[in-house]
């Protein structure tokens, strides 16, 4: 069948080899060549190209800085925290990695057998994970584990929500002081060295950051915590017992400008700041400024006698009337009784110029400069648009809009011998190492008034406190300044029967350390500055004078100096010139509480000593004050820790983030409500 | 004992089988390298897959290769229709990702074209032993071109172009050794280069004088001459029709051959891939297992079509030289026992089975470096590939016994 070769095949053979030898000695040429181009001469290229494939880079986000109050408590806290989803179908090895994932968030055996059983698509993991776990995810589980961000600021507090502000799903600052301090509180992203595969999904190298993430710095505002709640609360308190639909409750330092509180609501319940965005109408509040004015040029002394036409003055087409009437009245007596008559025929003394002037040096029409974002500069009409009825308008708090902001400031201007303070919210600005790095000093905007003229008008409004139509915000022991004012409140174009109540009070009289401005939308029943917001000034007022690390000169604190006994109904015809309704005067406050030999030593005691339970006593709201164990919080993470502080009527002062390691006092030892505890 | 071991002995060339082993552990090796990467693969255990397979092949080796050859030379026109039978069923019943080439009897895959393109060389081995005489006329291989254009269609029509290449590379490797002379078989590849060439009018025009001027010159008869213009004529016109007929798939590996960027997401993504992963490796590469881009899965097909890229990746240019060398050493030995051989069918079978061997090798290993369009066949001994690895062993077997008859 088969054939042997012939010797002519054999030959044929011989010379096709060599033939086909050719082709292969120029084949293996031609691959060798290849090879040597692809892999000695070009290799730096291919390996760029291979490096630019699969090196690439994350973002490690940076933790946001902190907003503190004065004391270091950390009003609100970044706390990144994510939902994580295990893909187990993406998982090189399965076992391990959901192993790993429940090590180090410390599943039940049940939780993780749920996530090996899930056969396709992402399964939540039933635990928040905290942003050092996923650090620790991201080493251990290279791929199948997705994470979400989630919300990721937490308020140990829970005070100052509105003000404070929120930020964005990107971490960026949407509102309030996170948006007016972002630059500040945003760290520096960090960078990761990642790889990408060939199919686009990406994965951490362990321990490969480039630059590791930046926190931001931590701002330290001039916020008290603690008055802030007392502010928070006295607002909610009257909204809730008067049936008004909004307030403000402002607690300024006039010595420096400090904002100690800011607590102001709406009925919308939006997270802004109506003191420092929402102008009003400040009716009798203004009327201390026209005094002043009066003062300042000599047009009048606080004794000068004025006819005050029996409570009835026609002004060119208007007439201007005193709900209770008087026929004379010295200068400060129209204060004190709050006449319109008579301030009305007081600002005819003045030039419009000069009224307008003076208006402006105490702030209004301008913004008063406060770290926050769209405050509003309220409105004082230039005096060249003024009408016959405008100096009258404006001496009664009319034809004028001002943020409470502005009116709290003025006042402070009044209170500090007065000097135009520039309103300080940001205290310092700390490095997420502690270091200081800017301090923000208080700063003086102008001299408005003489200091004699300010002591003067201290007097007059002392006298409204004691006797006039600010009576309710007396208090047993320190001399109050105070002025209330109702006004009617703009909206739709014209006046309506609402009522804007307001009363603006600072204590000690003789060497005044707070300013509280207290004001009422719309209150239900008695719309009067007098009985509505005044109350609300006192126990503020009260309340903050009872917390320790307030700066107050207690020295001045004499007890019953001004006393003013509130069961005798004294001059009950003048507050009804600011209230019209004489509402019987409620037992408001039988009895102060509040205990100054107590509350002034409570200061000398060391903020990390148990303190004596009785002290407490004197604290107000809701923290009454009875001795606790502390807890054991190590190994807690920051935030659960604070949170479970607060709730026990414990102060958290921070020195780390992520976990507890160390607490001080230690656990188990006895503490008081209102102590600090040192997290580290 | 001494009996046994002297069975187990594998007949012939003892440096040939030797080589097929060693490449065959150091395919395995680099499998086991493909299948360590990031991402869940295929790849992963496929090397302890193919030391499996390798097992069933040195089974088939010994087999075969007591099997003596004149056993096959008359069993081929039966193996030969078998082979077509199966061709025509895997296109019928037959699967696999992109064409119908597998067919399955339980989990157990096999590629009819594989057992096709050794039936197909016994066959043309036996046509060819069996004539006389000079070949000098074309009507004297209508009989091997049609045996192979049979098996051509069926796998052109499932559709594996690479497939239907090798078998290309068989006739012509056929005629080549049978000792048909050059100036027949450029007469008969012609119509091959105008199908090429027929994408230009112009080209193909220039070719086509060339053509006609060899031929005035040539003289063969004026029928052979006038048949091989005309065949030129049809194929240049058929170009268009014909690439039209084909994948949108088998058309971009095409045109990205010539330039991977018209597509680097998609048909130019391996051969970029390829081309970086085999680049990267310098002169030593990355070390064994180590290769990013096969790690990250940039590199597709990693165990299978572009092992050469891992081993460009991971072992470098020295790597890739050293399998060269071997792989040549291996070849050059095939070739060696074809030479030798006495018996005029056996050594066709020899010369066709290093001509599919050689071919997979320029037409594998010059897809990975960009030289030749992605075809998708395998590099003898190192892709991961059961029934390709059999077959491998099957025709290993052949070679070893004609070394074996010859020398005895």
């Amino acid at each position: 069948m088969t054939e042997k070769k012939s010797p002519n095949r054999t030959r044929t053979h011989r010379l096709r080899t060599h033939a086909l030898a050719g082709f292969w000695i120029l084949q293996a040429v031609v691959f060798l060549g290849r090879s040597i181009q692809l892999q000695l001469l070009d290799d730096e290229v291919w390996r760029e190209r291979a490096r630019a494939q699969y090196a690439t880079h994350v973002d490690l986000p940076a933790e946001r800085g902190a907003i503190l109050d004065r004391n270091g408590r950390s009003l609100v806290l970044d706390a990144r925290q994510f939902r994580a989803y295990v893909a187990i179908r993406e998982m090189a090895d399965p076992d391990r990695s959901i192993g790993a994932i429940g090590r180090i968030l410390g599943l039940s055996r049940e939780e993780e057998e749920k996530l090996r059983a899930a056969e396709g698509g992402w399964v939540a993991v039933r635990r928040k994970v905290a942003a050092e776990d996923r650090n620790l995810l991201d080493d251990a589980v290279r791929r199948g584990l997705h994470f979400e961000p989630l919300a990721s600021r937490v308020y140990p507090e829970g005070v100052a929500l509105s003000l404070l502000g929120a930020i964005d799903a990107d971490g960026r600052g949407r509102s309030g002081l996170e948006m007016a301090l972002d630059s500040l509180l945003t760290g520096e992203t960090g960078k990761a060295l990642t790889q990408r595969d060939g199919r686009g999904d990406l994965y951490r190298l362990p321990g490969a950051a480039l630059s590791p993430p930046v926190p931001g710095h931590d701002v330290v505002l001039t916020i008290d915590a603690e008055l802030q709640a007392i502010a928070e609360d006295a607002l909610s308190r009257a909204i809730e017992s008067s049936g008004a639909s909004g307030g403000d409750v402002l607690i300024v330092d006039p010595r420096t400008g400090d904002l100690l509180a800011v607590a102001s609501r709406r009925h919308d319940g939006s997270l802004k700041v109506p003191a420092f965005t929402d102008p009003f109408e400040p009716g009798s509040t203004a009327k201390p400024f026209l005094l002043a004015s009066l003062l300042s040029e000599d047009l009048v002394s606080l004794t000068d006698s004025i006819d005050v036409m029996h409570g009835v003055f026609k002004d060119g087409r208007r007439v201007i009337r005193d709900v209770h009437p008087y026929d004379k009245l010295t200068v400060a007596e129209v204060v004190r009784y709050s006449s319109n008559v008579g301030a009305a025929l007081l600002s005819k003394r003045l030039s419009y110029d000069m009224q307008y002037k003076y208006l402006r040096d105490f702030g209004f029409g301008l913004q008063t400069g406060i770290d926050y974002p769209a405050e509003s500069s309220g409105l004082l009409r230039r005096p060249d648009r003024w009408s016959g009825l405008s100096q009258a308008s404006l001496a009664m708090g009319y034809e004028i809009s001002v943020t409470s902001l502005q009116l709290v400031m003025a006042y402070a201007a009044l209170a500090n011998g007065g000097r135009l303070l520039r309103p300080r919210l940001v205290k310092e600005v700390r490095s997420h190492t502690g270091e200081v790095l800017e301090r923000r000093d208080p700063q003086t905007i102008r001299r408005v008034i003489a200091e004699s003229v300010s002591s003067q008008i201290t007097e007059v409004l002392t006298s409204v406190v004691e006797g006039g139509t600010g009576k309710r915000a007396a208090m047993t022991t320190l001399t109050v300044a105070g002025k209330s004012g109702t006004a009617r409140l703009v909206s739709g174009g014209g006046y309506q029967r609402r009522y804007g109540s307001s009363f603006v009070a600072y204590s000690p009289a003789e060497d005044p350390s707070l300013v509280i401005f207290a004001k009422l939308e719309d209150p239900q029943g008695a719309f009067y500055g007098g009985s509505v917001a005044a109350p609300v000034s006192r126990s503020a007022l009260q309340a903050a004078l009872a917390t320790r690390g307030i700066e107050i000169s207690r020295g001045r604190a004499v007890p019953s100096s001004f006393h003013f006994d509130w069961r005798q109904a004294v001059a009950p015809a003048a507050a009804a010139n600011e209230q019209g309704l004489v509402e019987p005067l409620a037992p408001a406050v039988e009895q102060d509480p509040v205990r100054f030999a107590a509350t002034g030593v409570s200061t000398d005691v060391p903020p990390n000593a148990p303190m004596d339970p009785s002290l407490d006593a004197v604290r107000f709201a809701s923290v009454t004050g009875t001795a606790r164990r502390l807890p054991d919080l190590r190994g807690l993470s920051v935030r659960s820790a604070a949170a479970r502080l607060h709730a026990l009527g414990l102060q958290t002062k921070l020195e780390a983030s992520g976990r507890v390691e160390f607490q001080t006092p230690a656990p188990g030892s006895p503490v008081a409500v209102g102590s600090v505890v040192l997290l580290r | 004992m001494i009996a046994a071991v002297r069975a187990l002995r594998p007949p012939g060339d003892l440096k040939l089988f030797g080589l097929a082993i060693l490449l065959t552990f150091a395919g395995a090796a680099m499998i086991y390298s493909a299948g360590q990467v990031e991402v869940p693969s295929v790849a992963t255990g496929a090397w302890r897959r193919q030391l499996i397979w390798l097992v069933l092949a040195l089974i088939a080796f010994f087999t075969v290769s007591r099997i003596p050859l004149r056993w096959l030379d008359w069993a081929a026109v039966w193996f030969y229709v078998a082979s077509v039978v199966l061709l025509v069923v895997v296109l019928l019943f037959g699967t696999g990702p992109s064409t119908r080439s597998w067919l399955y009897i339980g989990p157990v895959g096999m590629q009819p074209a594989e057992l096709a393109k050794l039936a197909t060389i016994l066959l043309l081995a036996r046509t060819f032993s069996s004539y006389r005489g000079e070949l000098g006329r074309l009507a004297q291989l209508v009989r091997p071109v049609l045996i192979v254009l049979i098996p051509v269609g069926l796998v052109a029509l499932q559709p594996d172009l690479g497939s239907a290449l090798v078998f290309g590379a068989i006739l012509i490797a056929a005629l080549f050794w049978a000792g048909v002379p050059m100036a027949t078989l450029f007469m008969l590849v012609s119509p091959g280069i105008s199908l090429l060439l027929g994408f230009s009018p112009v080209v193909w025009g220039i070719w086509f004088l060339a053509l006609a001027v060899f031929l005035y010159l040539y003289r063969p008869f004026a029928a052979e001459g006038i048949l091989v213009l005309l065949a030129n004529v049809a194929a240049g016109a058929l170009t268009l029709p014909f690439w039209r007929s084909l994948a949108p798939y088998q058309q971009n590996r095409l045109v990205v051959f010539l330039d991977p960027g018209v597509d680097p997401r998609g048909a130019g993504w391996h051969l970029i891939q390829s081309k970086v992963a085999i680049g990267s490796g310098g002169w030593f590469g990355h070390g064994f297992a180590a290769g990013p881009q096969k790690r990250l899965a940039f590199l597709p097909e990693q165990h299978t079509d572009f092992i050469f890229s891992v081993i460009g990746e991971e072992l470098g240019f020295l790597g890739v030289a050293l399998l060269l060398v071997l792989l040549g050493l291996f070849l050059h030995r095939v070739l060696g026992v074809a030479r030798s051989t006495e018996d005029s069918f056996a050594s066709i079978t020899v010369f066709c089975l290093f001509a599919v061997w050689f071919s997979h090798l320029i037409i594998n290993v010059g897809m990975t470096v960009g030289l030749m369009p992605i075809t998708g066949l395998p590099l003898p001994f190192l892709s991961y590939g059961g029934s390709f690895l059999l077959m491998l062993f099957v025709g290993l077997a052949i070679v070893a016994r004609a070394s074996a008859e010859s020398g005895a």
